[in-house]
C-alpha cells in the first residue's frame, strides 16, 4: 500500500540549541510521567474496587 | 481490576502511550505538529490543564479542603467591597502570566479557584461561582431565592460572607462608575 514503516530524515528533531531545552529532548520527564501516571491510576482504579 | 471507565481515562492512556511511544517530549510535540497543526495546542495542552483543574478543585486535604478553596478563601478575606474587582484583576493578570496562550483554560482554572472579575455581570456570576467553592453542599444563591420565592420569605438569611463584601448593589454602583468613564 506504499507505507514505509522506519524514521526518515525529516522526522529527526533537531538537537537542543539552548540548556534549558535539554529536557524535553531527554526520557527523564517521559519516564516520570509514565510512571506517576500508571501508579496513580492504578491506586485510583484500587481505590474504585476495594 | 483497571477499567477503561469513560473518555478521560481514554485521553490520558493514549496520551502516554504517545508520550512513552515517541520516547521524548520534544518527539511527541513535533508528531503531533505534524499530523494535526491546527489543533496542536488544544490537544497536548487541554487534558492537562483539565488534570490540574481537578487537582485544584477536588483533592482535598485532611481537613476535607480543597486547593481552589483555601484560594478562594484568601482572596475572600482580603477583599472587601470596593477592593474586590481590583484584586480580581490583579489575579487574572497573575494568572495571564501563568497561562498566557489559552483563554479557555484561563477560564477553566479561573471557574475552578475563583469568580472573575473581569465586569460587573461576571462578579455576580463570580459571586455564585465562589459561593458552590465555599459551600459544596449548600444552597447556590438561585436556588435559595427559589426556595425562599416557594416557602413565602420564611428561610434564614444566607451566611454567604460574599453578599456583604459584593452585593447587586456595589455591581450597579461598580456599573454606574465603569460608565460614567
Amino acid at each position: 500500500m506504499g507505507v514505509q514503516l522506519g524514521r526518515k530524515a525529516e522526522d529527526a528533531t533537531p538537537p537542543p540549541q539552548q540548556s534549558g531545552e535539554r529536557l524535553e529532548h531527554s526520557p527523564i520527564l517521559t519516564l516520570f510521567l509514565a510512571a506517576l501516571a500508571a501508579g496513580g491510576w492504578c491506586r485510583s482504579s484500587r481505590g474504585r474496587a476495594g | 481490576m483497571i477499567a477503561i471507565s469513560n473518555l478521560n481515562t481514554c485521553n490520558f492512556i493514549f496520551l502516554m502511550l504517545g508520550l512513552l511511544l515517541h520516547w521524548t517530549p520534544k518527539r511527541l510535540l513535533a508528531a503531533v505538529a505534524k499530523a494535526v497543526p491546527a489543533t496542536v495546542g488544544v490537544l497536548i495542552q487541554f487534558p492537562l490543564c483539565g488534570a490540574i483543574a481537578t487537582i485544584l478543585t477536588t483533592a482535598k486535604a485532611a481537613g476535607g479542603v480543597t486547593v481552589s478553596g483555601q484560594i478562594a478563601r484568601l482572596f475572600v478575606s482580603l477583599s472587601t467591597q470596593g477592593s474586590f474587582p481590583l484584586s480580581m484583576g490583579v489575579y487574572s493578570a497573575i494568572l495571564g502570566f501563568l497561562i498566557p496562550n489559552l483563554r479557555e483554560a484561563k477560564a477553566a482554572h479561573r471557574s475552578g479557584c475563583l469568580p472573575e472579575g473581569a465586569g460587573p455581570l461576571s462578579l455576580v456570576q463570580g459571586e455564585d461561582r465562589l459561593w458552590r467553592v465555599l459551600n459544596p453542599d449548600g444552597d447556590t444563591g438561585r436556588l435559595r431565592e427559589a426556595r425562599l420565592a416557594r416557602s413565602g420569605g420564611q428561610l434564614p438569611p444566607p451566611a454567604n460572607p460574599l453578599r456583604r463584601a459584593t452585593s447587586r448593589d456595589a455591581v450597579r454602583s461598580w456599573t454606574c462608575r465603569a460608565s460614567a468613564r
